[in-house]
């Protein structure tokens, strides 16, 4: 079947790229990476994909591995995940020429920069509550209280969270405070907030030490700290 | 977690499910997302994107419903399909919210075939009995929280006589002690008894 479309991966600056099974958009000095697909066998595919998570883990990984070398050789500006371009006369070259401003200063931004996630996740403690008050009062004053420990655990966590963004902040050019579908750990515990963080290639060390010393610090409140990158600049491009 | 570059191809397929959650809330959440004509939206993927999470992460919870022993009669292996599917399947939280409508229309580009993972297309009875009691327990949880809070600031305002705190925390107490009840019967947790609100966050 015809190969019609530009899965698109991400745009880069002009490289000399020794990488197989490419397709390569150039306007400029300006490239976009992709791979010819056949649009309605991708569909299929993709909908196959769909019904099983573990297949869909491949994909998503896949996709993933090729941008993560893709950014060991040069700045890279990521698409998000399924974009697909019907290259029919050229019009892939007149996406890259209408947004050449755009990508120009995301690449110089992005020139020897990381993204790094950082997680903060709490400890939970709320079990099933057995208790039983002797009388109806008592019921009362134990859900106040109850609702003032809760205020107090609510308002802690957002400091120390404030505290832990304040200290990784300091290494990053920018950060950003993410939103994700996950609420829980794999050990159960609750996810309290999430930040993508901008830094320097050469801060990156500085950066996970300043992390690991965080990660110390707030252990002992029932915090845990987790990181990952580093990650070409998604949370960054808009 | 991705410690190093180097390492490179087998840091994301050995890593754990945390790092998917973070590579689908990037990939698919994130990154450029081209407009125009020549730009084919393959599929909805904001909708891609949050029907995984919620896969992703349920499993979690399923894993702790399926330690408890709660269900039991099936092989380990139906035990773990069953099971498996019912906890991803959010089912009744979806109706009434913007996702919804929106979950029913990423079907449709599916010619018909109905995916696994999307919400409301597993038609098991059994699931839209305990969706529907999921509905209708969130909503009354909801109001009884509400009350009871009200109830406390009363109390503390000084409003009341003894006799009627006394009487208020009773019919309070019993209220959670039912509401535990039909959880129970449901095989709800109190993290089920909850709505996604999109933008707007969670209901509680």
């Amino acid at each position: 079947m015809e190969k019609e479309g530009i899965y698109a991966y991400a745009v880069v600056g002009n490289h000399q790229l020794k990488m197989n099974n490419i397709f390569q958009v150039t306007y400029k000095d300006l490239t976009l990476i992709g791979k010819m697909i056949n649009i309605s066998d991708f569909q299929k595919e993709l909908q196959e994909a769909l019904k099983n998570p573990k297949t869909m883990e491949t994909v998503l990984t896949e996709h993933q591995d090729f941008i993560d070398r893709l950014m060991r050789k040069t700045a890279v500006v990521p698409f998000q995940f399924g974009t697909i371009l019907k290259d029919k006369s050229g019009a892939a070259k007149d996406y890259l020429k209408a947004s050449y401003t755009k990508y120009k200063e995301l690449l110089k931004k992005f020139k020897d920069k990381q993204e790094w996630g950082v997680r903060v996740f709490a400890a939970q403690t709320n079990q099933e509550d057995t208790q039983k008050s002797t009388s109806g009062t008592a019921y009362l004053l134990r859900k106040k209280q109850e609702e003032e420990a809760e205020k107090a655990t609510n308002e802690k966590l957002t400091q120390f969270c404030g505290e832990i963004l304040n200290g990784l902040r300091e290494l990053a050019l920018e950060y950003k405070v993410t939103k994700s579908t996950q609420r829980f750990s794999e050990k159960g515990e609750l996810l309290i907030s999430a930040f993508a963080f901008l830094i320097l290639e050469s801060k990156a060390r500085k950066f996970s030490q300043e992390l690991a010393k965080l990660g110390k610090k707030y252990q002992e409140f029932g915090l845990r700290l987790t990181s990952s990158g580093p990650w070409p600049a998604y949370n960054f491009v808009n | 977690m991705k410690k190093a570059k180097v390492a490179g191809h087998k840091l994301l397929v050995n890593s754990q499910r945390v790092t998917l959650l973070e590579l689908l809330d990037r990939l698919l959440d994130k990154g450029v997302v081209a407009k125009g004509e020549i730009i084919l939206s393959v599929a909805d993927i904001d909708l891609v994107y949050l029907n995984l999470g919620l896969l992703l992460s349920s499993v979690k919870t399923v894993e702790k419903a399926r330690g408890s022993g709660s269900i039991s009669g099936f092989s380990t292996k139906e035990r773990e399909d069953k099971d498996f599917f019912k906890e991803e399947n959010p089912n009744i939280s979806w109706v009434g919210s913007p996702v919804a409508d929106e979950a029913v229309k990423l079907v449709k580009p599916f010619n018909g075939e109905l995916p696994r993972v999307m919400p409301r297309t597993n038609i098991d009875p059994k699931n839209v009995e305990k969706g529907l009691a999921k509905l209708v327990l969130t909503l009354i949880e909801l109001l009884r929280r509400l009350m009871e809070k009200q109830a406390i600031r009363r109390m503390e305002a000084g409003f009341l006589t003894a006799f009627e705190v006394e009487r208020m925390g009773i019919a309070f107490q019993k209220l959670e002690e039912k509401m535990k009840y039909l959880k129970r019967g449901f095989s709800l947790k109190d993290e089920d008894l909850n709505l996604d609100l999109g933008p707007v966050g969670e209901l509680m």
